[in-house]
């Protein structure tokens, strides 16, 4: 058929019910997308039904681990605010009584506990009867000795778009195991930083293992600081509050970045989370690093230095060469043993001038790393798909571990305390 | 070595997939009758690029599932998770680049499939692009590999006005009815139906057959 007699052909033929029959064609092609396009819709509106009350769960944000606490929870109406604790689930006594206006939001600090010791507690309202929230929960303070051991766990970029991903999977085979100090998540907890429901969805998630351990939180670019505006509430500032030092709490100074040290390492947060948090120039990152570099000279004693933020520096899908050329020279200046970070949606360990850099970004986001090649000069493991990493620390050595929800070992390595490095001992890929 | 991740493979397959079916359907009743063929130019002229974006998505699941399953770049840890999807993959690959170039091969299409080929291999494994939120660089093949098949039609075309006896672009075998009795809808409709459930698995955490985690 010739291009003139298929013009006369289209012409002829173009119809009315043709045009019908397009639009109806269009429309069940669209009904084919409809198991993704339903699975997207049902995830998020059940995302925004969720319930606006929030279980209890501790954090320390840069309180002192041995003797501090902060039991953060949510409750649907204004209440005041009752915290009730002991060291027997079922002796539990009336540690925190608030009066004045009732809140939301509320947020208890104790202090003068014990040290190394295993507390449950309960919150509510202190009325007759008490009115609970929550289940019974319970946490466990830092030990005086710097040769206790102790376990941890991390995972990274939680971040749910329309509520879906499989962070789920990870909290409930956190729930499974009742001996770990404490759990972070390396920045990214939710996708959008004012979106109430990601929030909701993560909190009620992250139940399971909130109630029985310590929450370290890590801003990440989604939970990111952008200011607040009517109607745009940052929900990270609010369940978990300005880290720093109130007097410093200004444009010029970076807000959530915090330290703690734990037996014997010193954990660091640091507030790398926004691609302007790179720039080495910004008078903020210029405070920030001041605050970093004078916060790891004073615990040059301690056998084992964590820093944790959320950028990504080494990683298959791009190094970062401004974190590169900023961080890297901290690291080795001050023997940071480990440097833990997510961002970019993999898990991939890196040994560079004999430290490990880790990225723990498989924590229940749906890979985003659309296109990637694993093979940098310093890769050492690399893995796509839901996992999360257990820490156990001993005096001498650092032994870490990275598994599925179902226990399927992805990457395993130890280091070792010599001369204040933690040098790799041994390692391998599951 | 750049290789799209098997999830983003499994969301392409998806939505082609999807497309695909629709044509049976709805759009081309006779793609699922091995007797009837196209002779519009329009739909021909439709057909080519959907067959070449078809090839090039064929190339970018076998690509995936060979560097999993054969290479092991994600490590064997969690392979239980991946193997469905790969599995899956591998076979949509093989059905796209069988069907869009090696069912009735002409001259003109051979050649634009080692074009498309070469580009591939340059962009994936010599040029190993780092595909940084920048999706768009994945399809620069795909995109170079239509623009080649548009010109070489048009010099074809012309060519053949030129000389106006005994030039043809010959199909150099034709197994079209056999290819369609093999891959019916009744394959892809099966096909679609696993895609579909295996993407929502994926996704929150899950796969077909995540449960061979507990027996290896």
């Amino acid at each position: 058929m010739s291009i003139k007699n298929n013009f006369k052909y289209i012409r002829e033929n173009l119809s009315l019910r043709t045009i019908i029959i397009f639009i109806r064609n269009f429309f069940l092609t669209i009904l084919l997308l409809s198991p993704l396009l339903i699975y997207l819709g049902g995830s998020s509106l059940y995302e925004i039904s969720l319930s606006k009350e929030n279980h209890p769960f501790t954090i320390w944000n840069g309180k002192d681990p041995k003797t501090e606490i902060i039991i953060t929870w949510e409750t649907a109406q204004s209440e005041s605010s009752a915290v009730w604790l002991g060291k027997e689930s079922n002796l539990l006594s009336l540690v925190y009584n608030g009066d004045g206006a009732g809140v939301k939001v509320h947020r208890v600090e104790l202090t003068s506990l014990e040290l190394g010791t295993k507390y449950y507690y309960r919150v509510g309202v202190n009325s007759e009867p008490p009115l609970f929230h929550g289940p019974l929960s319970s946490f466990t303070t830092a030990p005086d000795d710097e040769n206790t051991e102790f376990k941890f766990a991390l995972y990274s970029d939680s971040q749910q778009l329309f509520g879906i991903g499989s962070h789920d999977r990870i909290a409930k085979a956190l729930e499974g195991y009742n001996d770990l100090a404490f759990v972070g998540n390396i920045g990214d907890l939710c996708q959008e930083w004012d979106h109430q429901g990601d929030w909701n969805l993560y909190l009620l998630e992250s139940r399971s293992f909130m109630s029985q351990t310590i929450f370290v939180p890590v801003l990440g670019n989604h939970d990111g600081w952008y200011g607040e505006s009517e109607g745009h509430e940052n929900k990270y500032k609010k369940y978990f509050g300005i880290a720093t030092d109130s007097n410093f709490a200004d444009e010029n100074h970076t807000l959530f970045n915090y330290t703690f040290s734990y037996s014997n390492t010193q954990f660091i947060v640091a507030e790398i989370s926004k691609t302007e948090d790179e720039d080495p120039n910004e008078i903020r990152n210029i405070n920030h690093d001041i605050w970093l570099n004078s916060t790891l000279a004073n615990c040059q004693d301690k056998t084992f230095r964590i820093l944790m933020f959320h950028r990504q520096v080494f990683s298959s899908n791009g190094m970062n060469t401004r974190l590169i050329n900023r961080i890297v020279p901290i690291v080795e200046k001050y023997n940071i043993s480990m440097v833990i970070y997510g961002h970019t949606h993999h898990y991939e360990r890196f040994l560079y001038n004999g430290v490990t850099y880790l990225l723990l970004a498989s924590g229940g986001v749906m890979p985003t790393d659309t296109g990637i090649n694993p093979s940098t000069p310093y890769t050492k493991s690399f893995n796509m798909g839901t996992s999360f990493t257990f820490f156990s620390v001993s005096p001498n050595n650092l032994t870490v571990k990275t598994i599925t929800p179902d226990n399927d070992i992805i990457d395993s390595f130890v280091l070792k305390a010599e001369n204040s490095k933690a040098v790799l001992l041994a390692g391998g890929v599951g | 070595m750049t290789f799209i991740n098997n999830y983003f493979a499994m969301i392409y397959a998806i939505i082609f997939q999807s497309v695909l079916l629709s044509g049976y359907f709805f759009w081309a009743p006779k793609a699922r009758n091995p007797e009837k063929l196209y002779n519009c130019w329009l739909v021909l002229g439709l057909r080519g690029v959907f067959f070449v974006i078809g090839c090039y998505l064929g190339f970018i699941f076998l690509d995936t599932s060979i560097k999993i399953l054969f290479l092991g770049v994600y490590g064997y840890g969690n392979i239980s998770f991946h193997i469905t999807s790969c599995i899956l993959l591998l076979v949509l690959g093989i059905e796209l680049i069988i069907g869009a170039v090696f069912v009735a091969p002409t001259l003109k299409s051979i050649t634009t499939f080692i074009v498309m080929l070469t580009l591939f291999i340059y962009y994936f494994e010599i040029n190993q692009v780092v595909v940084h939120e920048d999706l768009d660089k994945i399809f620069i093949p795909m995109f170079y590999a239509i623009a080649f098949l548009i010109i070489i039609t048009l010099i074809y075309e012309i060519y053949r006005k030129l000389k106006t006896k005994g030039f043809e672009d010959k199909e150099l075998w034709n197994f079209e009815r056999k290819f369609k009795r093999i891959f019916n809808w009744k394959f892809n409709l099966i096909l679609w139906i696993l895609l579909s459930i295996e993407i929502i698995l994926m996704i929150e955490g899950y796969s077909l057959f995540f449960w061979l985690s507990y027996i290896f």
